[in-house]
């Protein structure tokens, strides 16, 4: 249905979507409804016909995730091979964090939330700490925390966390940046906080490989 | 790369999407779905129309008046699914104005606006007189001397009008809120005391009341009786702007109000015509229906509860038809049908205070001309009744008409609305054809001069906004979707 929309363009309308896709009429509006419901498909401020909504950026976030350059691949298969914990590879992306490859044998724990409150994981304090730098605004932390934050992490190079986001898991972030100093995004392991008992030497390694996939990384 | 990720990557020119909604202005999606349910049912005053509705119904449909209601609810609910054809792609703050107009363009749209202006209005001012006429038949129970003060029923009626004016200005969340409390109360009591009545009757006698068909013009006359206790049903679709998700709740709430109130209306009726048969009465002969259950079960409290739950009941329904004018009112200035200074709003609330203030000063005048001629509270209802049922059916009228042409626009046709829109207007032609002979023909010429008065507002109205037709656009004011939710937006 979006497909469609995007081929026919802004005011496509439900009764074309119908004939197109060769769906009876109830069917379309119903679907077409949904679409709105979800914001997906917005209506054209005349009525006529639709378009297409800004949530669809989020189902190509799903396909950006499948497009990594072979040299990122390998760099994640081989760390997910030796450390044999949730290897993640995300994305800062306008402020959010979003999940640009997730460890496909052991998957992120709360990725919404994840995604949503970034002051609770490592991963998300990493892009609060820089936002801080930054001057910018810190969601979800108060600018005290985030210089708190920002202070560990110039000191140590990364950042950890055990028992913050999920009790009994911790995380360990390591930025990954393009140039000299811009953080495009980060590589973090998500493991049970029994085996995050060194997290320097997990950062050392880490660290290695953010360095070798930042100039294949196309953010 | 698919059509679809080639529209992400450089999507298409958003030019046409505004960046901030028409109707903006107005306090933008902070209403929940309970509050726009609150909007919907309050504008009916269902406890209120419970007790009272079946005995007027029932002058034409004898002891088989629930035939009669069902077949009202029928209609009712036909009504509904043409209106949510709308409420489904639409939201607006213009409710049946706005609907109109962008179907069938500006004139029909004036016209079906001025129609719901007097419907939502006169309701409004009934409600007022109805909650001032309980609460002193409340107080007077304690205090018989009430009932000799001069000039009390005014007092009450406009110090209830200068309360909903308070309330409204507090804010549509604050509004709706104390409007759900309020009815839900109302209608909690109303079903307990209709259990109870039903329990008593029975009690006092074992025969079956019966309950036989009318006869299809006893049928069709007590229907129209009854139509009138059920709209304003569709008077969320004034929360479009404020609604947190108008597309979804708006349809949903105006369906549930009509199942909701139409079963509580059975309900009622089956209880009524129950309980008068249980002591030998019909329905048809009562007058005060509140007060004789009251004397059938025997206790005095449940007198007093009954006047509770309706003075409660028209309470809320006042606040929510005024809130549902005001709305109208602002959508129309918006569009140019009406002076820009109504659509003034208030700076931290957001509600359009200018347009309450006028409203509730029409309302004033309108409830003072009979009573200080000395009506009654209960005459002056009756004699807005009218007004108020011919303004709604016309609308609704409009609406049904509308619906076809509408579904063609927006490019969604559909046989099976089509079908039901031209059966629900031919329908309520009939209806509203039925309804003005049996009222003028009854009532006399009080009745036949408000309805000509009220129609000569009207057109007057519709003279003016016409003059101005080169400036109005009705119709346009929405709450179109913004450029932020658009892709590229």
């Amino acid at each position: 249905m979006l497909e469609e929309v995007a081929r026919l363009g802004p005011g496509a309308t439900a009764a074309a979507l119908s004939s197109r896709l060769s769906l009876p009429r109830a069917t379309t509006y119903r679907l077409v409804n949904l679409l709105v419901d979800e914001g997906y498909l917005v209506r054209m401020p005349d009525l006529h016909g639709f378009t297409l909504g800004r949530k669809v950026v989020e189902l190509a976030h799903l396909a950006v995730s499948s497009e990594l350059a072979p040299s990122v691949a390998e760099e994640l298969r081989t760390l997910r091979s030796f450390l044999r914990a949730g290897v993640h590879l995300l994305r800062y992306d306008g402020g959010r964090v979003t999940i640009a490859d997730e460890d496909p044998d052991f998957p992120a724990l709360d990725l919404p939330r994840l995604e949503r409150d970034p002051s609770r994981s490592a991963a998300g304090r990493l892009l609060l700490a820089e936002r801080r730098r930054a001057g910018l605004a810190t969601e979800g932390m108060t600018e005290a925390e985030a210089d708190h934050v920002l202070r560990s992490f110039d000191r140590d190079g990364f950042l950890s966390q055990s028992g913050g986001f999920v009790v009994g898991f911790g995380c360990v972030a390591v930025p990954i940046r393009r140039g000299l100093h811009e953080m495009v995004g980060c590589v973090a392991v998500s493991a049970p906080s029994s085996r995050l008992t060194s997290p320097d030497h997990l950062a050392l390694r880490l660290h290695g490989a953010a360095e070798r996939m930042a100039p294949a990384l196309l953010w | 790369m698919s059509a679809l990720l080639q529209a992400i990557a450089s999507p298409p020119s958003s030019e046409e999407f505004a960046p901030t909604s028409r109707v903006g202005g107005l306090r933008r999606r902070s209403v929940g779905l309970p509050g726009t349910f609150a909007q919907s049912i309050a504008a009916v005053a269902p406890s209120a129309s419970a007790m009272t509705m079946p005995a007027i119904a029932a002058q034409a449909a004898g002891q088989g008046t629930v035939w009669a209601v069902a077949v009202a609810v029928g209609l009712c609910l036909l009504v509904a699914s043409c209106v949510n054809q709308f409420t489904r792609r639409m939201s607006a703050t213009g409710s049946l104005y706005t609907f109109v107009a962008r179907a069938l363009g500006p004139v029909p749209g004036r016209v079906a606006g001025v129609m719901i202006l007097i419907g939502y209005g006169s309701v409004a001012a009934l409600s007022a007189a109805g909650a001032a006429n309980s609460l002193i038949a409340l107080g007077s129970r304690f205090q018989p001397r009430l009932l000799a003060i001069p000039l009390l029923p005014v007092a009450v009626a406009i110090s209830g009008l200068v309360l909903v004016l308070l309330i409204l200005a507090a804010g549509i969340r604050v509004s709706t809120g104390i409007t759900l409390v309020v009815e839900s109360v109302s209608i909690a009591l109303v079903l307990f005391l209709l259990a109870g009545l039903v329990i008593v009757s029975s009690h006092q006698s074992t025969a079956p009341a019966p309950m036989p068909l009318p006869d299809l013009s006893g049928l069709g006359a007590g229907a129209v009786l009854a139509v009138p206790a059920m709209v304003g049903f569709e008077s969320a679709s004034t929360l479009g702007a404020e609604s947190t998700r108008p597309l979804r709740h708006v349809p949903k709430v105006i369906l549930i109000t009509v199942v909701a109130s139409g079963a509580l209306y059975l309900v009622s009726t089956a209880g009524e015509t129950i309980g008068f048969a249980s002591v030998g009465q019909r329905l048809a002969t009562s007058t005060d229906p509140a007060q004789d259950l009251a004397g059938i079960s025997g206790m005095p409290v449940v007198g007093l509860l009954l006047e509770a739950s309706i003075a409660a009941s028209f309470f809320g329904c006042a606040i929510a038809n005024v809130t549902a004018v005001v709305r109208v009112l602002y959508t129309m200035a918006l569009d140019g049908d009406a002076p820009m200074t109504i659509a003034r709003l208030a700076p931290r609330r957001r509600t359009p205070v200018v347009a309450a203030v006028l409203v509730s000063s029409v309302i004033v005048v309108v409830l003072l001309v009979p009573l200080v001629s000395g009506y009654s509270l209960t005459g002056t209802m009756q004699l807005l009744l009218l007004p108020a049922s011919t303004g709604f059916m016309v609308a609704y009228l409009l609406l049904a008409a509308a619906t076809p042409s509408f579904l063609r626009h927006v490019g969604e046709p559909s046989t099976r609305a089509t079908v039901i829109a031209v059966v629900t207007a031919a329908l309520l032609g009939v209806a509203l054809v039925s309804y003005l002979t049996g009222q003028l023909s009854r009532a006399g010429w009080p009745a036949t001069a408000v309805l000509l008065v009220v129609l000569g507002l009207a057109s007057g109205l519709l003279l003016l906004q016409s003059r101005r037709s080169g400036r109005s656009r009705p119709g346009t004011a929405y709450d179109q979707p913004t450029a932020d939710e658009v892709l590229g937006g």
